[in-house]
């Protein structure tokens, strides 16, 4: 199943020109809203669940285990479950990267969180399930006609879960270097700790522009490239028939990496991907520069609140 | 694993229910409007399971269409963060594939699979968080969910299970703890009959128990068809009324 | 089990009516179970079990490896059932068709789950050594009762394997072949056995599920034990009930199929017990010999 070549011609046309129609009626740098909620999965240390308007849906479980140190790189596992499809699809493997890296790269002085002694760390197994809205389209095991690229939903998801995500506490002796023992902890669920702990300072809120060190995970945006013509958060019309899709990082006040091309049309028509000039990825990191502190401020709402399912209305 | 016993000599379970109390029960339908024609949601105790149908719709494969019938296909996803301790099953697992076919047949059996020949119905379950039962919140979901896409059922079919406490106490509505340390009947009735859709008991019980699990399983399936009946009712008459409005 | 597509609706017409009528086409009664015949090979752990058409047999090896981490007190015991296209050509090789997973878990379920062998006497050395025995059936022909022709023959193969004896002398462990020392029978806790019954439904479907339109409750459904493959083919639904002779029922398997009572249920389980009876008696006559 695939767009007519009259309604792609239709969106192309309307994207590209000087001034842009986008076929929802949003500005350029407006993003769709979304229904969050989170905490709802027992099992889990930390859970979230991000809705759009078309349907699909992201499910995010944060769940830890004690094991010995042996590199930073491995403590922090991801997993992305897409629909029903076979998982060893190449772009999910790309996509579990790209993901993977982000949360690697931003959670750097953050590893001292999961530290619990010298030898014990936490690691954490970041579970993804995205189920989109055009499953109904797909019958089989393999085919991805109407997939919708779900980065950005997925790393909102993986925000919120991270902020809410709770760790035991840890009661044995934090310094094992001499006598190795098996860290134990609280079982008390009140006394357990946040990941990320909450800012509670009105000064480093309103300076949340500058940076600080890393105390927010990091957040991915996704824009689509028409011509000269940027849009970010792309709806599944937009993506079909986009030049090329550019995927920018931000953490903690600025932009950092990923900064990545990428292909948004997984429905495999290849006439339409056209590639894009370097101007538009300054243009990209300008427009998310002046976007990304909302988004984030709102997300920051959704945690503090606590209850489920809060709306978060289209940006701007 | 735990020090307390199962079950305790005043009848309470670890949980605080009695040997003949049903896990809370909570469910919705039309959970996923526009992502598929039916889907629901059922929570039993700390089991969540959502599902969706779509179809009938034209098969892609040719194996799947049948002249005379819909042919049913179920898609069970248990999620790798569902039980407490986290476990990546593969999609080839033996005991998935089971609860597949059974789901399969047994809905082939419910839904009016006469009226939409050629046709298939695509289900697909996942399961969010496991706290024993898993077998009947999915039939339950799927039960639900079909009834929200409009496929013609000739009945609902609702499950629960019952163990065997120390071969000797029956327990109605076994939770993760309970099901690992006794035997226990996984049952699925049609409708408000005493006829059983499925039926599944995989450790030794004594011979003369049988008939009193049964019982007690088919009694406690009926209560939890009354309250998806119950759920249904509420949501068709919510739907009338923003209808009419 | 699998679906037969290829009977003529005649034939299909002609069986039906005459199983309502009780008369079956090899002259049995629906409660009849047909004779098996158990034939132990000259190796010890080699049976062929035949079921009127149905063949089967079975071969029982066993190893020394390590054992499971997370159980490092018992044996290694693992059931191969591979059904090949040399026991019908609509079996494939390669993946196992949906089917044939229900058939190799319920033979699982009956012989491994309900611990007719004892795993734990199977352990050399605890987390080290142990013994890893494995049960392969062959399916040479089907007619229908794979489920209850396998589970004699595991059953039968596994009382009749004997391992080579060991001794453990601190780190040491000495294996002695079948001339050194007299080999060691398998510890057999009890003796599980499959009855299949097929159900069938002559009224329609609606009346089976809402109940007689005028009240007469006459069921109308029935079920028949051990269906031929022809009789598999025309049925609505399966129902396999595992017992042992000690009154135990180790699996019920009811994978959707015809709903059916909770009293037809009670009654086939009656008659599956005085089938356990008979099979369990008729094996341990074969291997006295």
């Amino acid at each position: 199943m695939s767009f007519s070549v009259s309604e792609k011609d239709y969106l192309y046309q309307s994207l590209s020109s000087k001034t842009p129609i986008r076929p929802d009626g949003r500005k350029s740098h407006q993003l769709r809203g979304i229904e969050a909620s989170i905490n709802f999965l027992p099992n889990s240390n930390g859970s979230s669940r991000i809705r759009l308007s078309d349907g699909s849906e992201v499910i995010i479980s944060i769940k830890s285990k004690v094991v010995k140190m042996s590199t930073l790189a491995d403590l922090i596992e991801l997993d992305l479950t897409i629909d029903n499809l076979r998982d060893d699809l190449t772009f999910i493997s790309d996509w579990t990267n790209i993901l993977r890296n982000s949360l690697l790269r931003n959670f750097a002085d953050k590893f001292e969180c999961l530290k619990l002694t010298t030898r014990y760390y936490f690691k954490l197994y970041v579970d993804v399930l995205f189920l989109s809205s055009s499953s109904n389209a797909r019958t089989t095991k393999t085919d991805t006609s109407f997939l919708q690229n779900p980065l950005s939903m997925i790393s909102f998801g993986i925000y919120l879960a991270l902020k809410s995500t709770r760790l035991p506490l840890l009661i044995s002796n934090s310094n094992d270097k001499d006598i190795e023992e098996l860290p134990t902890f609280n079982d008390d669920w009140s006394s357990t700790v946040l990941l990320y702990p909450q800012d509670e300072d009105e000064e480093i809120k309103e300076n949340n522009t500058t940076s600080q060190n890393s105390s927010s995970p990091p957040l991915l945006f996704v824009l689509s490239v028409v011509k000269n013509n940027l849009f970010i958060d792309p709806s599944i019309e937009e993506q079909e028939i986009s030049d090329c899709g550019l995927v920018i990082g931000w953490c903690s006040g600025k932009v950092v990496s990923p900064i990545e091309s990428l292909n948004l049309n997984q429905s495999g028509s290849s006439e339409y991907i056209k590639g894009m000039h370097g101007q538009n990825i300054i243009e990209g990191i300008k427009m998310i520069e002046n976007v990304a502190a909302t988004v984030s401020k709102g997300l920051d709402e959704i945690v503090k609140d606590g209850n489920n399912s809060v709306f978060m209305d289209s940006i701007f | 694993m735990s020090n307390k016993e199962l079950y305790s000599p005043e009848g309470l379970r670890l949980d605080g229910r009695r040997w003949n109390e049903l896990k809370s029960f909570t469910c919705k339908v039309n959970t996923h409007q526009t992502s598929s024609d039916g889907s629901s949601y059922v929570q039993q105790g700390n089991t969540k399971v959502m599902c969706k149908v779509n179809g009938p719709l034209e098969p892609k494969s040719k194996a799947n269409s049948n002249n005379n019938n819909a042919s049913i296909t179920v898609n069970l996803n248990i999620a790798s963060f569902s039980p407490v301790e986290r476990r990546k099953r593969p999609k080839s697992d033996r005991r998935i594939k089971e609860m597949m076919t059974i789901l399969e047949k047994t809905f082939s059996e419910t839904v009016i699979t006469k009226l939409y020949p050629r046709t298939q119905i695509i289900v697909d379950c996942y399961v969010l968080s496991q706290d024993g039962g898993i077998l009947s919140a999915v039939a339950n979901s799927v039960t639900l969910a079909l009834i929200d896409a409009g496929i013609a059922m000739y009945d609902f079919v609702s499950s629960i299970n019952v163990g065997l406490y120390n071969n000797s106490i029956p327990i109605l509505d076994l939770n993760h703890l309970e099901e690992g340390d006794m035997s226990f009947l996984t049952l699925g009735i049609v409708g408000k009959s005493e006829k059983l859709a499925m039926m599944l008991l995989e450790e030794k019980i004594p011979f003369d128990k049988l008939e009193t699990l049964l019982g007690i399983g088919i009694s406690g399936a009926q209560r939890i068809k009354d309250l998806m009946d119950e759920e249904l009712r509420k949501h068709g008459k919510l739907l009338i009324s923003t209808a009419a409005s | 089990m699998v679906k037969l597509a290829g009977l003529s609706l005649n034939e299909q017409e002609f069986l039906t009516d005459s199983l309502k009528q009780g008369i079956r086409s090899d002259g049995r009664s629906l409660d009849q179970f047909r004779d098996v015949e158990i034939t132990l090979g000259d190796q010890p752990g080699y049976v062929d079990v035949r079921l009127g058409k149905t063949r089967v047999a079975v071969r029982v090896s066993g190893s020394i490896t390590k054992p499971y981490e997370d159980r490092p007190f018992e044996g290694i015991f693992t059931i191969s059932t591979e059904i090949g296209p040399i026991a019908g050509a609509f079996f494939e090789n390669g993946r196992p068709s949906d089917e044939e997973v229900l058939v190799s878990r319920l033979i699982e379920k009956a012989i491994k789950r309900s611990g007719a062998l004892d795993v734990e006497g199977l352990c050399i050395v605890a987390g080290d050594k142990c013994w890893n025995i494995r049960a392969d059936i062959h399916f040479m022909d089907f007619d229908g009762g794979f489920i209850d022709a396998s589970c004699i023959g595991v059953i039968t193969a596994l009382q009749h394997f004997s391992r080579p004896e060991v001794t453990v002398s601190g780190e040491q462990v000495v294996v002695y072949s079948t001339d050194e020392r007299e080999p060691v029978k398998l510890s057999i806790l009890h003796v599980p056995i499959c009855v299949t019954f097929a159900l069938f439904n002559p009224k329609e479907k609606e009346e089976n599920i809402k109940g007689g339109a005028d009240g007469n409750e006459e069921a109308g459904e029935f079920a028949i034990v051990d269906a031929t493959m022809k009789e598999e083919g025309l049925s609505n639904g399966t129902l396999t009930i595992t017992m042992n002779k000690n009154k135990e029922i180790c699996q019920i398997s009811k994978s959707g199929g015809l709903p059916a009572e909770g009293l037809m249920v009670m009654d086939c389980a009656n008659k599956a017990y005085g089938i356990v009876e008979k099979l369990t008696d008729q094996i341990k006559e074969v291997l006295k010999q």
